[in-house]
């Protein structure tokens, strides 16, 4: 799951970027709003979280010149401007979400959960549910009926992106641009690895490999 | 207090009729006084002639009666004279059996005096000698006719006069309206800049009162400015005050805290308590009851877009019921009508079960905003503490949460009252009046 962390906050950057991947997200992290706003189109995010008082450009702006462009990303407003007009104005420009300074880290992670299973039409519980797995992405461990077993941060990102696209095809450069931020040196060979840990962990049907085409989430059958 | 068009208008009126009765009375006064200057010289040379017609006869001196004018002769009509001749006197006939009273009076020469019926005489009384002997003259005109005609005249020119005057004062009144247009025209455009509909005074004025006008538009822009001003500077503290603040709350999720429950509580519960005092005076301070309608709260286009925003995921159980039969602009700042109207949805999500319901309807002079949940309510003893005008809400209350209380502030600032009720379901019903200004 790639998220953009667009924050000039040096200091709050610092504390939110390994929350952000403790949680199991690949965080690319910005200063600059002009930079933000090519960046965004470049890469595939799944998430943007969106600071409006940045250097640069003014967040709203950015968000309005993305929605005109039809980046589709959700996108979290981080801000310190909390009235409601400016929440409204937020949202009018695009934003998903809304969160005010200052907050409490755990809420911030949740809004994000609940955002990224809002945009995939998931229904927002405690626990993600698909397929007959139930994945706690507090505690990064998964139920299969009633075993419990627990993850790497790995598997518990791999496992996560499935989940949220069950029954369709992934391949597996989809699969390393949506996992890996744009430090880390993509490698597919661990990509399969990973999967084949989780299949050693969940039975090898959990997911299915279809040559030439990619890897399909297909949920554990009775 | 006064008016400047009355004050012309007794000062003009007041002083024309004090001028006109003064003309009037002296005129009348001139007039009389050449006439009976006039009439004396007439009556001298009357004199004169009655003294030609004394001739000598049998028995002294006497008055020849065939060179007398026959005025003098006719009764009563209005012309007579006294002749003594040596102590003894001739009366004109027309006297009859009048007596000219006082004939030895000679100094009321020039002097009215009461003649027979409703005459009025002129007198001239002269001392001759002639033919040896001392004669007295008095020879008397009745002067009522022209009393009557200065009269006539006096009531010709009190009339004419009036119609004078009460032309003037139609022609002043005019006068007056007209030069006082501009400030008439000043008094309804600072009444526009107070509902709203301009926003600068027309400075097309008469030089009069052209100082004034640039002066309240000056002030008028100083305080637009300092407002503006203020109210980037409270922004940018506020954004300054709150990204810190959320660096702190997110260094006490750190592990050596984690370990330190009660340093990390007194912490938290720290940053918070600042957090809502930024909130909160923030809110109030911003509070601007703007005069410019593009920046009213628009029913039509803001409230969707407010209801939309309370859809987030955390309040989604919640179903929002609206009923607001008002359309387009209400007079109040749009930021300030969506806080209100935010915090107190908000509060009503987060205390509410299944539904809640927002009316706003237009009451006499004033806009009803009622927020209803299906909530537990608020205890009773709390229930009846109802905000008057202008009154802030007390800390004890705002522990039922900062948004009640910025609701609060606002309400206070445009004069409003906020009262707390419990309704049907036994949830808390937030009633908010403001008045329609």
């Amino acid at each position: 799951m790639r998220l953009l962390l667009v924050e000039d906050n040096v200091a709050l950057a610092d504390e939110l970027v390994p929350l952000l991947q403790r949680n199991g997200y690949a965080v690319d992290w910005l200063v600059d709003g002009r930079d933000a706003a090519v960046q965004a189109s470049d890469n595939p995010y799944d998430i943007i979280v969106l600071d409006l008082g940045l250097p640069g450009r003014d967040g709203i702006d950015i968000l309005h010149e993305w929605r005109a462009a039809n980046l589709a990303t959700a996108v979290l407003v981080l801000t310190a401007r909390d009235t409601w007009a400016d929440r409204i104005d937020g949202l009018k420009a695009g934003a998903d979400d809304y969160l005010t300074k200052p907050f409490h880290p755990e809420e911030l992670v949740l809004r994000i959960q609940a955002l990224v299973r809002r945009t995939h039409n998931v229904t927002n519980q405690s626990v993600l549910e698909v397929g007959g797995l139930r994945l706690d992405e507090d505690l990064h461990c998964v139920l299969n009926g009633t075993q419990r077993i627990q993850l790497t941060g790995s598997e518990f990102q791999l496992l996560r992106y499935f989940m949220l696209h069950s029954e369709k095809m992934l391949s597996r450069s989809h699969l390393a641009e949506h996992l890996y931020d744009n430090e880390r040196e993509r490698d597919s060979n661990v990509i399969e690895v990973h999967i084949n840990r989780l299949r050693g962990k969940l039975g090898r049907s959990v997911i299915e490999t279809r040559r030439g085409q990619g890897y399909r989430f297909c949920g554990v059958t009775e | 207090m006064t008016s400047i068009s009355r004050l012309l208008t007794v000062g003009v009126i007041g002083s024309l009729l004090l001028a006109g009765i003064a003309i009037a009375q002296t005129a009348n006064w001139l007039l009389d006084s050449a006439l009976r200057e006039y009439m004396l010289t007439d009556l001298d040379d009357e004199s004169r002639s009655l003294l030609m017609a004394i001739k000598r006869g049998p028995n002294g001196l006497m008055l020849d009666s065939a060179r007398i004018d026959p005025a003098y002769e006719q009764p009563l009509s209005g012309r007579y004279f006294v002749v003594t001749i040596s102590g003894q006197p001739w009366r004109s006939r027309s006297l009859w059996d009048e007596q000219l009273a006082p004939i030895e009076h000679a100094e009321l020469t020039g002097q009215l005096v009461d003649g027979p019926g409703e005459q009025r005489l002129l007198w001239l009384a002269s001392d001759y000698r002639r033919l040896g002997e001392s004669i007295a003259v008095l020879v008397a005109n009745d002067y009522s006719p022209i009393l009557q005609d200065i009269r006539h005249i006096r009531y010709l020119l009190l009339a004419s006069g009036m119609l004078v005057l009460v032309l003037l004062a139609l022609l002043q009144q005019f006068l007056v309206r007209r030069s006082l247009r501009p400030l008439e025209t000043a008094r309804r455009q600072i009444e526009q800049l107070r509902n709203g509909s301009i926003t600068v005074l027309d400075d097309d004025v008469p030089r009069e009162l052209a100082p004034l006008v640039h002066e309240i538009n000056r002030t008028l822009y100083d305080t637009h400015q300092q407002l503006h001003r203020s109210r980037i500077a409270l922004g940018d503290l506020s954004h300054a005050l709150k990204t810190p603040l959320a660096v702190l709350r997110n260094l006490t999720d750190r592990d050596t805290l984690r370990d330190e429950p009660a340093l990390r509580d007194a912490m938290n519960a720290q940053i918070e308590h600042i957090r809502q005092r930024i909130t909160r005076e923030m809110a109030h301070a911003r509070t601007a009851g703007s005069h410019r309608p593009e920046s009213w709260f628009d029913i039509d286009s803001d409230l969707p877009l407010l209801l939309d925003s309370l859809r987030d995921p955390q309040r989604q159980r919640v179903r929002v019921a609206t009923d607001v039969p008002l359309h387009g602009r209400i007079p109040w700042e749009r930021e300030d009508i969506l806080e209100l109207l935010g915090n107190l949805l908000d509060n009503a999500c987060k205390w509410g079960r299944e539904s809640i319901r927002l009316s706003m309807h237009r009451g006499d002079d004033t806009l009803i905003i009622q927020v209803d949940d299906d909530g537990p309510g608020i205890p009773e003893d709390k229930l009846h503490k109802v905000l008057q005008r202008g009154e802030r809400l007390d800390e004890s209350v705002i522990g039922h949460g900062l948004g009640l209380a910025i609701v609060a502030d606002k309400v206070a600032a445009y004069q409003g009252t906020l009262a707390f009720e419990r309704n049907d379901e036994g949830g808390l019903r937030v009633r908010v009046e403001l008045p329609w200004h």
